[in-house]
């Protein structure tokens, strides 16, 4: 908004049109972000809102102000929570990643064993040194070492690919969850006819973040594998693919109905 | 298109592998280019995969190989002007000759007869690495439709007017196990995007194929060792 405009709103600007332009600037000044108004002008068009029904509806944006700024905490906690998971997933997948080449690693050196006999003992007392974490380490049949993921080397311990799948069960629950709280938000915002866009931007760019791809490599995600590539466009490779595709696809998840209605009712509910 | 729906037939020779590429040629024809290029549109598209432009820049070099000829340019003179690190240049420069000629050129004798070039072990490497360069895209385009190790292992080089062991591209003997190898290690790293930055896992390919793991190992050895040597089709 440029200064002429400013100055018009403070003379001639309905009481509207003034409490909003307040409130989009106390918004601003919340989030960080470069305020719209100097000082000075603040104080002016702040001045300006003097008749009763003026000051009224300054309040009661105030106290909407208040509610928004509390339901993008909520908001934001479940982002961060979902953010969180994803972030075990990484580390899942880092962990994953490090199995596989371990196990490649290993076998080239066995493989330069011609011998089988001889490959399956030296590998056998090699594994007898070494454990992995939520993965079995066994020889396969033809001597070479197999880290699987899918097995527990004891059997009361989950296997890492039950952990992983736990995780993004949690990690798509939450990213439904934000998005049942964003709506809501976005919706209480419409019905309250509070159109402050800094706040409607902030949600929006929740849902943004949510809802893009969080897998740091093509390899381990579930969404970027739903198109085939240009350099492959067989089938062959999604179904390969599959077993590693341990992130939620959010272009895949709804957003949860219970947490839109319990987010308007007892996080905006109240003003 | 599942992992069960590969035809051995769609590949099996080179006539068939030829057909198995129509669609994209016509694609490429609906564009009505002139030969001069159809090589550029082909490397810019985002129409064709991966395979699919490897064949079709065969295509574009053969019909300017074809187009030089009806110029009257002779064998010898079009011969220096092909890229010889390109297999798809070699296959074509072949097959255009054997097309014009309504012949199957056996050995460099013959080759040297036709196009008179002198250098016979030049023309007997144009030879092998023509054939084998249709062979290998042969076994790449099984791999890409689902094919097991064992439909690999029946696409023989024979279909492919290959010998049982040659001298191929990398300099190297070279046989069906090889290119079987070479095949796998390209087909799993280089075509799938999902690769950019981490390698895949060897064992899922194993259980992919159904092929033994060691075979897996043997492939990815020599995938690297040939790419160390060659940037192939």
């Amino acid at each position: 908004m440029n200064k002429k405009d400013i100055t018009k709103t403070i003379s001639s600007g309905t009481a509207k049109d003034k409490v909003l332009l307040l409130t989009e600037d106390v918004a601003k000044r919340k989030s960080g972000l470069e305020p719209i108004l100097s000082e000075q002008d603040f104080q002016a068009l702040l001045s300006s809102v003097e008749r009763p029904q003026e000051r009224r509806l300054y309040n009661q944006f105030r106290k909407i102000d208040q509610t928004v700024t509390t339901g993008l905490y909520v908001l934001n906690q479940s982002r961060v929570l979902y953010r969180m998971h994803i972030s075990d997933l990484r580390g899942y997948a880092l962990l994953w990643e490090a199995y596989q080449r371990a196990e490649e690693l290993a076998n080239h050196i066995l493989h330069e064993m011609k011998d089988k006999a001889q490959r399956t003992r030296i590998a056998k007392k090699a594994a007898s040194y070494s454990a992995f974490i939520l993965a079995d380490l066994a020889i396969d049949e033809e001597g070479y070492v197999e880290v699987n993921a899918g097995r527990a080397q004891k059997a009361d311990t989950a296997s890492l690919l039950k952990a992983i799948a736990g995780v993004r069960r949690e990690a798509e629950k939450e990213l439904s969850r934000t998005l049942g709280y964003a709506k809501a938000l976005l919706d209480y915002m419409e019905e309250r006819d509070f159109k402050v866009t800094t706040y409607q931007d902030k949600v929006r760019e929740v849902m943004k973040d949510v809802q893009s791809d969080k897998s740091l490599w093509p390899k381990y995600s579930t969404q970027q594998k739903k198109s085939p590539s240009k350099q492959g466009q067989s089938r062959r490779e999604m179904e390969r693919e599959h077993l590693f595709s341990i992130y939620p696809d959010p272009s895949e998840i709804q957003m949860d109905m219970a947490a839109y209605h319990h987010f308007k009712r007892n996080v905006v509910g109240y003003e | 298109m599942s992992k069960n729906s590969f035809r051995k037939q769609s590949v099996s020779d080179a006539a068939s592998l030829e057909r198995s590429f129509e669609p994209a040629l016509q694609k490429l024809k609906g564009k009505n280019l002139p030969a001069n290029e159809v090589r550029a549109y082909v490397e810019s598209s985002q129409d064709f995969d991966f395979l699919e432009k490897d064949y079709l820049r065969y295509v574009a070099v053969r019909q300017e190989i074809e187009a030089m000829r009806a110029r009257g340019q002779s064998w010898a003179s079009i011969y220096e002007t092909i890229n010889k690190q390109e297999m798809w240049a070699l296959e074509a420069f072949l097959d255009a000759m054997e097309s014009e000629h309504q012949v199957q050129i056996t050995d460099a004798n013959q080759l040297a007869q036709i196009s008179g070039i002198e250098d016979k072990e030049a023309l007997s490497l144009l030879l092998t690495i023509g054939r084998e360069s249709k062979y290998l895209r042969a076994l790449r385009k099984a791999v890409e439709e689902g094919a097991m190790f064992s439909d690999l292992l029946q696409l023989e080089p024979s279909a492919f007017k290959l010998p049982e062991t040659w001298e191929g591209a990398t300099g190297r003997e070279a046989d069906k196990r090889t290119s079987i190898l070479w095949a796998i290690g390209e087909g799993y790293a280089v075509s799938f995007l999902a690769y950019t930055r981490v390698s895949p896992h060897l064992r899922s390919i194993a259980a992919d194929l159904n092929a033994p793991y060691s075979t897996v190992i043997d492939a990815f050895q020599a995938f690297h060792e040939r790419r160390r040597t060659l940037q192939p089709n």
